[in-house]
């Protein structure tokens, strides 16, 4: 969510004992003009409070 | 019919009488954070269909669906973030879904989503214009929708 008109929206599954690792979702972008459809790459590597985890996001004109 | 179809709708404001609340508020639980969830049901009104796609009964049984889920703590009767699924209900077979987060406190205006059509045979991707105007209980939302022959 970047506000309430713009935002990227994705579901999934997963096990309650997920692994950290690379996750690829498709999802639905609102409000970004032409660019709807979203390729999401999320690298949930955080171990600890301090990390963090990457996200590379793709916007995709159709 | 071409290569899209346009929907234009008309739906009951937020706070409008017509709409069917259901609100959720759950105790705190073994240091559980409560839950704060919402459902409504407004009736829509199809006020245009390009492609002449629905039938009589889809448009006198349409409905929109919405489940409102909060995030973050609640110190105002409400949390300060929500996340809300919609679908434009026309029949079990046949709707138009979209998802989408934003503030408690959000305000009145054009919305712009990008959602997925259902049970519409080859048009899917789908183009809803919300215009949320309604301020009092007897106001209308005006939305246009667009599905997208893929």
């Amino acid at each position: 969510m970047f506000d309430d008109f713009v935002s990227i929206a994705f579901n999934t599954g997963f096990n309650s004992n997920y692994d950290f690792g690379l996750y690829k979702y498709t999802g639905l972008a609102n409000d970004f003009g032409d660019y709807t459809i979203a390729k999401i790459f999320w690298n949930a590597q955080a171990l600890s409070d301090v990390d963090r985890d990457k996200w590379e996001i793709f916007l995709y004109k159709l | 019919m071409n290569n899209k179809i346009v929907l234009k709708l008309k739906t009951p404001g937020f706070n409008s009488v017509e709409v069917l609340n259901e609100t959720t508020f759950s105790n705190e639980l073994n240091n559980t954070p409560p839950i704060w969830g919402l459902t409504q049901i407004r009736k829509i009104t199809v006020i245009e269909d390009s492609g002449n796609v629905l039938t009589p009964e889809q448009k006198s049984n349409a409905r929109l669906l919405s489940n409102i889920s909060g995030c973050g703590k609640i110190t105002t009767g409400i949390p300060p973030y929500l996340l809300g699924t919609f679908n434009i209900y026309f029949d079990d077979f046949r709707n138009i879904s979209f998802t989408t987060g934003f503030n408690s406190n959000y305000g009145f205006g054009l919305y712009k989503f990008s959602g997925i059509a259902s049970g519409f045979e080859s048009y899917k991707l789908t183009d809803v214009n919300w215009l949320s105007q309604a301020s009092g209980g007897v106001d209308f939302d005006e939305w246009t929708i667009t599905i997208y022959k893929m």
